[in-house]
């Protein structure tokens, strides 16, 4: 299986879950509308009312945010940033809530969507998602620890330097070094949530680390999936910008852009259930497989179970089975 | 057109000071690439030009300035400016060996002075006294050895790796101010200790300077380069450079810097259309308006080799807006110097005919970084040597001008500008539909993080901040000037910095003769605007408060007519207007009153544009005294929209979003933005929650 395979199984599994996607995509806009519910209040009452509000619909003006900072001692600014950094908490949070739901069902190809059962494996997990969260965490932190680390190093190596170029390659290849470890953190933590549903597994670290064995053995595969959705992610925001580009800037064409850009999101939400439900075909594709001993196939394949003796009225014993009851 | 005359008398009169060499230097340096130090030998030869008897000397030791952190420099700046540190290692300073004055040997009787803030360590200050007191008229000869040590590249001066720009490298003389020069009220040494917050101030001279450099260097001077003798004995090379009618003498030197020498030719660069507008707007001979071609000399640093074209298009742009505006660059040649990585203190410098640049490896184009700060560093040949002004006490005068001058050649020259936000070189930012913004507006951003915390003009070290001498010496005078200009006229304005700039071409200006020059051709007074903002500090704010708007119906009580008393319900009334209005053509009389209020304490006469929903148009000027204003008018139509100062002039107004009113709000506005804002607070949800 490569990534391409995995986005297209992933697609697959993701296509009767219209429900799930929208509860998610409301409760991602909910927090987001917390953040950017201020900001018509604000342009109501400062600026909307006035003939500079024109000019501002056709472009932003850096004046009009100084004017704005200083009239508000730049409490907004301040405000913003507080309410964001909380719905982004809670973002996560909601990720980490929605996350045992949604694998469930990828795991298990059979099932269909119910609310009941959704929540039901939503809550079974959230706990041990919340301690893999913690887990994903510090392997984050080490990243950026590394990725500051090697700036360090470059800036002693060549911060003294009379030119630039060994420090910018250098920026540039961390660039790309952290973001290839950011997409491998990210795959070995989706790999241990999918080995936490398939296989009810309590301990997230475990599971962590396994993860993170499992994506460095197969780590271009799952490169290809995630870059894939990167691409797909770029395409969605390309959306969106031809859409604030090209719709008029008036009322209607806000309404058009607001359509436009929640189905946007709502695709990206997609997008994000796809790149987990693809990691679960990895999983169904590359996880060890339990093999009974030889020994064992051996004795079952020489000595069949006798009947049961129908005419003594015996009880009939159920055959033994690999399959767990 | 009585102003069109007032600026020709004005053009007229225009009586450009001779130039006349003042402090000339003959200095003989030999620079150690080892130990980072040049040696040197200089003579000065200063004209008393005044009517005084001068009994002493006062000379400035910048580079003592950072000697140690006792310095007042060191002291006012923490080791930061502009965002450039002193690494803590390699300090700079001067030496005096040796000083003679005529025959007499002086160098016991040298001090350190402090004359602003007596700080007792600071010792950028030297005064000396003359064996005989100077007589008026007469020249003193003083032959001086010293020793500059370069402190690692900090505050404009320094080396880097095997790269140095010497600046503020000699012991110099400061400027004796009779009285009635400048502010003076009577004869004294204006010699200023060297502060975080200030530049310089030195009389005209003649440079010679005899320069040795390590063989392999490659140097760029002030001045136009005489000759290069190498000795290849010791592996040196002697390059002299002469340069007469300049302020001041900074070189640089660096083995492996890409000399690209091209000539501005004025007769291809400037078109005839543009001279003869020139000579139109200023009532002059075309002779004046032509430009002279001038060498233009780039010192870039091998990686930065693929901007070389950027460099001198920005450069030739000055050459081109500076000479056309103000009058001709007068000078043979102007170097560039691009500083290495690492030696950004070094970057957007000027000295006479000498200006640092600074770019960054691979600047996306658009960003404007090096145009900008190309364009700037050569608009200060116009505003800092051609008319050298004191940067200690009024930066403005230079800074605050040169960026006025500049906002208008990057506008017009390059346009707006894109925010640079690049990856892999790539600018991001027209992709991700971020703002393109004009440099006048970046200005007025600026002045609006700090408008009124000091008065523009005041000594460099004494505004409150740091960044307050910033955004009053640069932003806010580039936006007060933008105003002025928008309060006389932009010809007007044109012809005022033009006749300020011609009269006042090699002598040393101050802010009053400035305000004089624009009285004078704007023919009217601008006390109000020098007095508030430029020697003031006030808040300039007006507002549309509130817009009322009443029926006037059919009223109730007696009322007396030709009939007689009567009599009317208000029943009756009511009922009357309401048959009135079941008619489509009947418009009721209604009563607007529209309130402005003053909110700023600065106080200057404004229009108050109204605008009805018939069409019409009613403009009322109002003087600003009181604190507000109410129109009243009566008519059938309704106010659509007020707008006070319609036509932007006052742009140091603190808040332009309160100018303007109109019935029906801009929904658009909240309903777009609300819109982006919303979805690039999900994207960065979505971003941080894909993290989990």
């Amino acid at each position: 299986m490569n990534g391409l395979k995995a986005l297209a199984s992933g697609h697959a599994r993701t296509a009767r879950t219209l429900r799930m996607q929208l509860l998610m995509w409301f409760t991602f806009l909910l927090l987001a509308l917390v953040v950017a519910a201020p900001l018509p209040v604000f342009l109501q009452h400062r600026t909307a009312l006035s003939l500079w509000a024109d000019d501002l619909v056709k472009e932003f003006d850096a004046q009009w945010l100084m004017e704005a900072g200083r009239y508000f001692h730049a409490q907004p600014a301040a405000g913003f940033g507080f309410s964001l950094f909380f719905a982004a908490l809670l973002a996560m949070l909601a990720q980490t809530f929605f996350a045992g739901g949604a694998i469930r069902l990828f795991t298990d190809e059979e099932s269909r969507y119910s609310n009941k059962d959704f929540f039901r494996d939503c809550a079974f997990h959230f706990w041990r998602f919340f301690r893999l969260l913690l887990f994903a965490g510090l392997c984050y932190a080490a990243v950026l620890a590394l990725n500051a680390a090697l700036g360090r190093m470059a800036n002693k190596l060549w911060g003294e330097g009379m030119e630039a170029r060994p420090l910018v390659y250098n920026a540039r290849f961390r660039m790309v070094a952290v973001a290839l470890l950011l997409v491998y953190v990210n795959a070995a933590m989706d790999v241990a949530k999918v080995r936490i549903v398939s296989e009810n597994r309590r301990s997230a670290v475990g599971a962590g680390w396994w993860g993170l064995r499992f994506a460095a053995r197969r780590y271009f595969h799952l490169l290809g999936l995630y870059a894939a959705a990167a691409l797909l992610a770029v395409a969605l925001f390309a959306v969106y910008r031809a859409g604030e580009e090209w719709l008029p800037r008036t009322v209607s064409g806000a309404f058009l852009l607001l359509v436009v850009a929640q189905i946007v999101s709502l695709a990206r939400i997609r997008l994000r259930l796809v790149v987990w439900a693809g990691v679960a075909a990895f999983y169904d594709a590359f996880r060890p497989r339990f093999r009974p001993p030889e020994e064992f196939a051996m004795v079952g394949a020489h000595v069949a179970p006798a009947p049961p003796d129908l005419r003594t009225e015996a009880q009939a014993e159920p055959p033994p089975t690999d399959e767990p009851a | 057109m009585r102003f069109a005359l007032l600026g020709l008398a004005a053009a007229l009169g225009v009586a450009a000071a001779p130039p006349k060499n003042i402090a000339s230097y003959d200095i003989k340096a030999r620079y150690d690439a080892q130990a980072k130090t040049i040696k040197g030998s200089e003579t000065l030869t200063w004209l008393n030009d005044s009517p005084d008897t001068v009994p002493t000397l006062r000379f400035h030791l910048y580079m003592n300035a950072f000697k140690n952190q006792k310095s007042t420099f060191m002291r006012e700046s923490g080791g930061q400016l502009r965002g450039d540190y002193t690494d803590g290692k390699d300090w700079g300073a001067i030496d005096i060996h040796r000083m003679r004055i005529g025959a007499a040997d002086v160098t016991k009787s040298i001090r350190f002075i402090q004359p602003d803030d007596g700080n007792p360590d600071d010792q950028t200050v030297i005064e000396v006294p003359l064996p005989q007191p100077a007589k008026p008229g007469s020249t003193v000869q003083v032959d001086i050895d010293f020793t500059t040590q370069l402190p690692r590249v900090f505050a404009r001066t320094g080396f880097h790796g095997t790269f140095v720009l010497a600046g503020q490298w000699f012991p110099k003389l400061g400027v004796w101010e009779t009285a009635g020069f400048r502010y003076s009220t009577q004869g004294a040494w204006n010699c200023h200790q060297f502060h975080a917050n200030s530049e310089f101030f030195a009389n005209y001279g003649r440079y010679r300077v005899e320069l040795t450099v390590p063989a392999e260097y490659v140097v760029g001077a002030t001045g136009e380069m005489k000759s290069k003798n190498d000795s290849p004995a010791d592996k040196t090379a002697t390059y002299l450079f002469e340069q007469d009618y300049v302020t001041d003498f900074a070189w640089t030197a660096q083995p492996n810097y890409i000399r690209v020498e091209r000539t501005f030719e004025a007769d291809r660069m400037v078109s005839p259309e543009e001279i003869a507008s020139v000579t139109k707007l200023h009532g002059i001979p075309a002779a004046d308006a032509k430009l002279s071609d001038v060498k233009m000399i780039l010192l870039v640093q091998p990686e930065h080799a693929r901007q070389t074209e950027r460099y001198l298009h920005a450069l030739a742009s000055g050459l081109k807006y500076f000479g056309l505006w103000y009058g001709r660059y007068p000078h043979k040649t102007i170097t560039l110097v691009d500083p290495p990585h690492g030696a950004g203190g070094a970057g957007g410098m000027e000295y006479p005919t000498f200006i640092t640049g600074g770019t960054s490896f691979e600047n996306p184009a658009g960003s404007q970084s090096p145009e900008m700060v190309t364009v700037h560093e050569f608009g200060h040949q116009f505003w800092m040597q051609l008319v050298a002004t004191n940067e200690f006490e009024e930066s403005w005068l230079d800074e605050g001008f040169n960026t006025y001058s500049t906002t208008k050649i990057m506008d017009l020259v390059y346009g707006r500008m894109t925010m640079p936000v690049s990856v892999f070189g790539v600018n991001l930012a027209p992709l991700l539909g971020l703002p393109r913004l004009t440099n006048s507006a970046i200005d007025r951003a600026g002045y609006l993080s700090d408008p009124v915390s000091d008065n523009i003009v005041r000594n460099a070290w004494q505004y409150k901040t740091s960044n307050s001498y910033g955004i009053n010496s640069y932003m806010k005078t580039g936006v007060a000037l933008n105003m002025l200009e928008r309060m006389v006229g932009a010809e007007t304005m044109a012809r005022l910095m033009r006749i300020y700039h011609q009269r006042y071409r090699f002598a040393h200006p101050n802010s009053k003769q400035f305000q004089q020059v624009a009285e004078e051709v704007s023919g009217r007074s601008l006390a109000p605007f020098f007095d508030q903002f430029v020697f003031g500090h006030r808040e300039l704010d007006y507002a549309v408060e509130s817009v009322r708007t009443r029926k006037l119906g059919f009223e109730a009580g007696l009322f007396d007519t030709a009939e007689g008393r009567k009599s009317t319900s208000v029943k009756d009334a009511e009922k009357l207007e309401e048959e009135k209005g079941k008619d489509k053509n009947f418009k009721p009389l209604r009563e607007s009153t529209v309130t402005v209020v003053r909110n700023g304490d600065a106080v200057l006469p404004v229009e108050i544009e109204v605008k009805f929903d018939d069409g019409s148009v009613e403009r009322r000027q109002w003087d600003g005294e009181y604190r507000w204003t109410k129109l009243v008018f009566r008519k059938a139509a309704e106010v659509e929209t007020v707008v006070v100062d319609p036509q932007r002039k006052y742009t140091m107004d603190l808040d332009w979003s309160n100018n303007s009113w109109r019935r029906k709000p801009n929904n658009a506005l909240t309903a777009g933005w609300t819109t982006r804002l919303l979805y690039y607070v999900q994207s960065v949800l979505f971003l941080l929650g894909g993290l989990v």
